[in-house]
């Protein structure tokens, strides 16, 4: 028999997996404003999926790669940015937060995405190699290749910084 | 390398990314999986993790933005029956309630409708002539025709259509692919696929199935296929299929055209 697409349901998704949405994206923004509204692109994005087969294999992990992807790229936008660095504490607070700064700034400006995205499952989330290959749908040895290279790439920066 | 030296976590427990899908689980009123219940009960730290989590309270958002409208619209029906699931999930309005509740001609009062328990599957038919019924016991389908289902349950669960037809064959009819989609409980859940009955003539038993644990649609299908042959290959006397789930049967009495 015929059929057409398969889409999951909205309404189920949204009961269990809101709060979850949610509080991910506060945890990367620290806005409640701003994760609300994350909160409710991610469902509107569901509803316009054009191949739901992924979400619907993995609800979650789609959910969460999905919301960790658009808090990146916010907090990629210049303006989120200098919101983000400006909260900082100031230098008579904290020793060394100008160069953790300027740290920060390079490592969002200058890292490729994918080891981004890879190093916030592992130290912001503390995430094992494997959960992490589930939400991003690879391998557990393209897991730990990203982390590597991220960890060099940041190793560079922080070598710039030294010798600048 | 020494990724781990800053990790916090202690190796052994769950990470906020198996404790959220505790917390999911919890909103479906599902057990959990039995060895992270029993890190839960023998773990302080993590019990008290998933009591963080499961005490974030978002604020109370827009169910229906302008700008899902509009993706709404462009999309079609399929759109609109999952907006108008959100709705209902989000305590929407009401008055749009009936309009989920009909999701084809509402001129036909006749019904379909099989219960067990507190699940019950609705099947609508709509005849090469563009005219929708709701199926009777003792209705009669043509190749050629379409149908779409309505799955009502009494609480929320990982939901699907299968069918087991005079032929042998056991066809998934919803979801299409992957695994089976969660369903809100308490309101009747329009399914987004339609289906297209093919040339197979007798009597296909349709199962509908509600679960509280996640089943891919291969897993159904050969639950279908493993109770279909078990009983010589004969729909009619396939009374349960062997998944733990909740389950109704509707059975479509097909025959040639007129």
């Amino acid at each position: 028999m015929a059929r057409k697409q398969a889409r999951p349901e909205v309404a189920g998704l949204f009961v269990a997996h809101h709060r979850s949405v949610y509080r991910r994206a506060l945890n990367l923004l620290g806005d409640q404003d701003a994760a609300k509204d994350v909160c409710q692109e991610i469902f509107v994005r569901v509803m316009r999926l054009e191949d739901p087969a992924p979400l619907a294999a993995n609800p979650l992990a789609w959910l969460y790669r999905a919301t960790t992807n658009l808090c990146l790229n916010q907090l990629r936008d210049s303006k989120r940015r200098q919101e983000l660095l400006s909260s900082w504490p100031s230098e008579e607070q904290h020793t060394g937060s100008a160069d953790a700064r300027v740290i920060v700034y390079r490592i969002l400006r200058d890292v490729p995405e994918d080891l981004q995205e890879a190093a916030v499952y592992y130290y912001v989330d503390e995430l094992s190699h494997e959960e992490i290959a589930q939400i991003i749908g690879t391998s557990r040895r393209t897991v730990g290749n990203r982390l590597l290279s991220f960890h060099a790439r940041v190793g560079e920066l922080l070598q710039e910084k030294v010798l600048s | 390398m020494n990724a781990g030296s800053a990790r916090r976590r202690p190796e052994q427990c769950l990470s906020d990314f198996a404790l959220d899908e505790l917390v999911a689980a919890r909103s479906l009123h599902v057990e959990p999986a039995p060895e992270r219940a029993a890190h839960l009960a023998a773990c302080s730290r993590c019990t008290a993790r998933l009591a963080e989590l499961e005490a974030v309270e978002p604020p109370a958002l827009d169910p229906y933005p302008a700008e899902a409208k509009r993706g709404a619209r462009r999309r079609g029906v399929s759109l609109v029956y999952a907006a108008l699931g959100g709705l209902l999930v989000l305590g929407g309005i009401s008055a749009l309630r009936s309009r989920a509740l009909s999701p084809v001609d509402d001129t036909v009062v006749t019904t379909s409708t099989r219960t067990k328990g507190t699940l019950a599957l609705v099947v609508f038919v709509r005849d090469t002539s563009g005219n929708v019924r709701r199926l009777t016991p003792t209705d009669v389908v043509h190749p050629g025709e379409s149908m779409r289902f309505e799955l009502t349950a009494a609480q929320p669960g990982y939901a699907g259509v299968v069918g087991l037809d005079a032929a042998g064959v056991t066809t998934v009819y919803s979801p299409a692919q992957g695994a089976l989609p969660l369903l809100a409980g308490g309101e009747p859940s329009p399914l987004q696929e339609t289906i297209v009955m093919d040339e197979t003539l007798g009597t296909e038993r349709l199962f509908g199935v509600l679960c509280g644990e996640l089943h891919s649609v291969q897993e159904l299908k050969q639950a279908g296929e493993q109770a279909l042959l078990a009983e010589g290959g004969d729909p009619t006397h396939v009374t349960r299929l062997g998944l733990p789930c909740g389950q109704v049967t509707v059975d479509l009495h097909k025959q040639p055209p007129h």
